[in-house]
């Protein structure tokens, strides 16, 4: 008889399980605009890579397929906040199902520049509630680690205007009805920040101070990766893996299903 | 996130099997209504007929769907729907939400999911559904949304559409046209 989805998911859960230390791990790199986390991911990332793992990198709404319907749309100025949270939802969901779950399963480490706390975090500072911004991302994939870099509104709104002007969204132009970029960048940014400091309670991210000097985070980053490598990973993840089987004919194309 | 009571117009919902029915059918519908009307159909956002025409081998979920879907309907919402409605407007909505939890019913999607999904969307006052065969051949995906689903799943799913409906007529949730 055909094995259900259900029963595939749960045997790959166990599959995964099994592999105990050598499994794939999902490490998140969060924190707003200007905190430097993409600069400490990439160096992550290489450390990695020069410690013989293989890494995969996924970006906050970078999926080919919804990417460029949201871009098309940011650029028009034309989405309100629901609108907003629905389709990086669909870009989010669309890479967990096709890039990152796989990968996982494959024993691939994967380093997120930003996971779903970007949406909660700025859906909620867009007057979303969070409560319908868990039920939508549900069921959620929780990350191994989640390193957060916490900084000041102020540097992060200095670091930003030392290099570009704020883009509509980004600066939350569209919420605070404000006509000068910096401004409501400024305004916006302690909003995405207070949501980023309560989720990082709730949620238990390793804080990292993104104002300390970039070697030092680099160090910190290893030496708590290494301290932090077992999750009780089945409990928090078995809803998602089988929704992932139950959802995809490519849960059966990856290779660890047969 | 409530929906928005304050509105002084008739919103009716229409979910149809064949996406070419759906102006037609709209317009029979709005016949015996009095005052002024509207009609807001699928994809006024252009979401879908746009990711119709990339060049990307990759294909949504029934998941994914469900959220673009959401995303085209708080489109028209804002645009078409709510604005009609505040007129006094009677407006059909062809499709309405409806046609999305049949999608996920059909892909097995937990129905309290849907349920958030969409609670955003209002109430519809009356809801109604195009009974009756779907036609013989399935049209292009940019007609519909059971289409645009039916392509990228790789198998018509009309059939499925069309026995949703039927179970919530048999329920008493909605009439036929």
């Amino acid at each position: 008889m055909a094995e259900s989805a259900r029963q595939l998911g749960q045997r790959l859960c166990g599959q995964i399980q099994k592999k105990g230390k050598d499994r794939g791990l999902l490490i998140a790199f969060e924190g707003p605009d200007g905190s430097g986390k993409t600069t400490q991911r990439k160096l992550f990332k290489e450390w990695l890579v020069g410690e013989g793992c293989d890494v995969v990198t996924t970006k906050w709404s970078s999926s080919r397929l919804i990417k460029p319907i949201i871009k098309a749309r940011k650029n028009m100025r034309s989405i309100n906040p629901e609108e907003f949270c629905l389709l990086h939802a669909a870009d989010f969901r669309h890479r967990l199902e096709n890039e990152i779950v796989p990968a996982l399963i494959n024993g691939k480490m994967v380093v997120a520049d930003r996971f779903l706390f970007t949406a909660l975090a700025r859906d909620a500072a867009r007057g979303l509630e969070l409560d319908w911004l868990l039920h939508i991302y549900s069921p959620l994939y929780w990350p191994d680690i989640v390193f957060y870099f916490s900084v000041s509104p102020e540097t992060s709104g200095k670091r930003i205007a030392a290099t570009r002007t704020p883009k509509y969204y980004e600066a939350g132009q569209d919420v605070t009805n404000i006509t000068d970029p910096f401004e409501s960048y400024r305004q916006f940014i302690g909003r995405v920040i207070r949501e980023y400091d309560a989720l990082a309670v709730i949620f238990k991210f390793i804080t990292i101070d993104a104002e300390a000097p970039i070697y030092d985070q680099h160090l910190l980053i290893r030496k708590l990766f290494q301290e932090s490598r077992e999750r009780p990973w089945m409990d928090w993840n078995e809803e998602a893996i089988i929704d992932w089987a139950n959802m995809l004919p490519r849960s059966r194309e990856v290779g660890i299903g047969s | 996130m409530v929906p928005n009571a304050a509105a002084s117009g008739q919103l009716l919902s229409l979910d149809v099997i064949d996406g070419s029915d759906s102006i037609p059918a709209a317009k029979k519908l709005l016949k015996s209504r009095t005052g002024q009307t509207g009609i807001s159909n699928w994809d006024a956002s252009s979401i879908f007929f746009e990711m119709h025409g990339l060049d990307v081998d990759e294909r949504p979920s029934p998941r994914t769907l469900v959220f673009l879907y959401a995303a085209d309907m708080s489109f028209r919402l804002r645009w078409e729907i709510m604005p009609a409605l505040q007129e006094g407007k009677c407006v059909v909505a062809v499709p309405y939400i409806e046609t999305g939890f049949a999608l996920g019913a059909i892909a097995g999607l937990p129905r309290k999911w849907l349920s958030e999904v969409f609670r955003f969307a209002p109430k519809a006052q009356e809801t109604y559904r195009v009974n009756g065969p779907p036609s013989a051949r399935i049209a292009s995906p940019t007609t519909g949304f059971i289409e645009f689903c039916s392509s990228v799943m790789g198998q018509d799913l009309r059939p499925k559409f069309a026995s949703y409906f039927d179970d919530l007529e048999r329920r008493g949730r909605c009439r036929s046209l």
